[in-house]
């Protein structure tokens, strides 16, 4: 959903917007949290408890077209502090396998392509949940370093740390299971704030 | 810090790869769930009343009110004191209640930030007190004083909860404990510190309870807390290298979640 058309939903905020926010979003917001989780029960009750908060302090999110990214900072937070309470009772479910890409790969940089989301995929399935939750506000959500220390009432020195040790992880896991042709720096990063 | 590495780490491989892992999860389908949201938000709020009080817990109000008055003069400096602080403006504008949760930022990701040059947010904590110091280390300070030498409590907690009152409790045989009471709206709690004395935390608890008169309820562990009631309001205790510390409720409706949330906040400060 377009930035535009999420400010305008969330700034009327009436049922029927409510309604579709939460149909343009709940999937995504079930993913991070079942990734937390790794239990789908627990991930359907704390993703509508999500949501609930969200609606309920709306009038909080002061960039009405971050809604997502909110959310999902909403949704991780209320999957970590379950998953600490109830660890121990918690049976978790296997993720799904992680398999390359079913469509043919044209080109050898198409195939080292989808070789690599495979390993980084695994490496993220790997971050303990207070990375993962800064690496899907970074890299998917789009903050800046700032806005999710903000948002996570964190320095933004322990947003970096975070940050760094994640990636840190997924570099170690490329480097060990990824062909020599991997090496090929391509650049693209995004810079740091 | 996030630099480039050796190899194709870029961000967009890092998204490519996060969508993936979200579009690789069944999810059940939203439809008929939205319905349960809709009646649960269409559900009056709760609405708190005096009545709502019970007398446990304007016992538990009272309790640490006796405290601080019978402990003198120091009660009324203090508030003539916090005025300003209750006054000053949050460093954020960020007021997302529920997003008090950071519940795990270790000591390890705060050293890690300093190492990396970054700024932990003390700028909230402020000795609120230099003014009155100068009595240096050697002096006792009585009961219930106004805390003078030692703290540097943060005037703002999990974004709402302001510093009201600052006390010294108890200054025997070298064992140096402070209180403090923070507030917001009809919520309080007191968060008590003292210089560690390689005690258990059992033991502390028991210390606390006679120190402030009531008796506490143990409940266990809550990760690396101890978790116990004050007239059926919620505390934590834990302990770090330099202090023992507990937390509990004083007023209001605020739970042991809250709690957790607000103890982490203070582990990174303290």
């Amino acid at each position: 959903m377009e930035p535009k058309a999420v400010r305008q939903l969330v700034a009327k905020n009436d049922n029927n917007s409510r309604q579709e926010l939460f149909e343009a979003f709940y999937r995504r917001t079930y993913s991070i949290v079942y990734h937390i989780l790794r239990s789908h029960e627990n991930a359907e009750d704390i993703t509508q408890d999500a949501f609930i908060k969200a609606f309920q302090n709306i009038h909080q999110l002061t960039d009405k077209a971050k809604f997502a990214a909110w959310l999902a900072v909403i949704a991780s937070n209320l999957a970590r502090n379950f998953l600490k309470r109830e660890k121990k009772m918690i049976v978790t479910d296997e993720l799904p396998e992680i398999n390359l890409d079913q469509q043919p790969n044209n080109t050898e940089d198409e195939a080292l392509r989808s070789l690599e989301t495979q390993i980084v995929r695994k490496a993220i399935r790997e971050l303990p949940p207070e990375q993962y939750q800064v690496v899907v506000l970074y890299y998917y959500h789009d903050l800046k370093v700032d806005e999710i220390g903000a948002m996570l009432k964190i320095s933004p020195g322990t947003v970096k740390s975070r940050l760094y040790r994640a990636r840190e992880k997924m570099s170690h896991l490329l480097e060990r299971d990824c062909i020599p042709a991997c090496h090929n720096s391509k650049g693209g990063e995004r810079s740091n704030d | 810090m996030i630099e480039q590495d050796n190899f194709n780490l870029d961000h967009q491989l890092i998204r490519e790869a996060l969508q993936k892992e979200f579009d690789s999860v069944e999810t059940p389908s939203p439809f008929g769930k939205w319905q349960r949201i809709e009646s649960r938000l269409n559900e009056q709020p709760e609405r708190r009343s005096l009545q709502d009080y019970s007398w446990s817990r304007w016992a538990v109000v009272a309790a640490v009110f006796l405290v601080v008055i019978l402990g003198g003069i120091g009660f009324f400096r203090s508030i003539q004191l916090a005025t300003p602080l209750a006054d000053s403006e949050a460093p954020s504008d960020v007021n997302e209640e529920f997003l008090i949760m950071e519940e795990d930022d270790n000591r390890s990701e705060a050293i890690m930030a300093v190492e990396d040059d970054a700024e932990i947010p003390i700028e909230e904590s402020v000795s609120i007190m230099e003014e009155d110091a100068g009595s240096g280390d050697g002096d006792q300070a009585d009961f219930g004083e106004v805390a003078s030498t030692v703290s540097d409590w943060p005037l703002l907690l999990a974004e709402e909860y302001r510093l009201y009152n600052t006390i010294i409790l108890d200054e025997r045989d070298g064992i140096k404990s402070e209180g403090a009471i923070y507030r917001s709206g009809s919520n309080e709690f007191m968060l008590i510190k003292t210089k560690i004395t390689g005690q258990s935390l059992n033991q502390y608890l028991q210390y606390i309870s006679e120190l402030i008169g009531v008796d506490l309820e143990l409940i266990g562990d809550l990760d690396h807390y101890l978790q116990f009631t004050v007239f059926e309001m919620p505390g934590l205790a834990w302990q770090n290298d330099r202090f023992d510390q507990a937390l509990f409720v004083v007023s209001g409706n605020l739970e042991v979640a809250d709690l957790e949330v607000i103890a982490a906040e203070i582990e990174e400060i303290i």
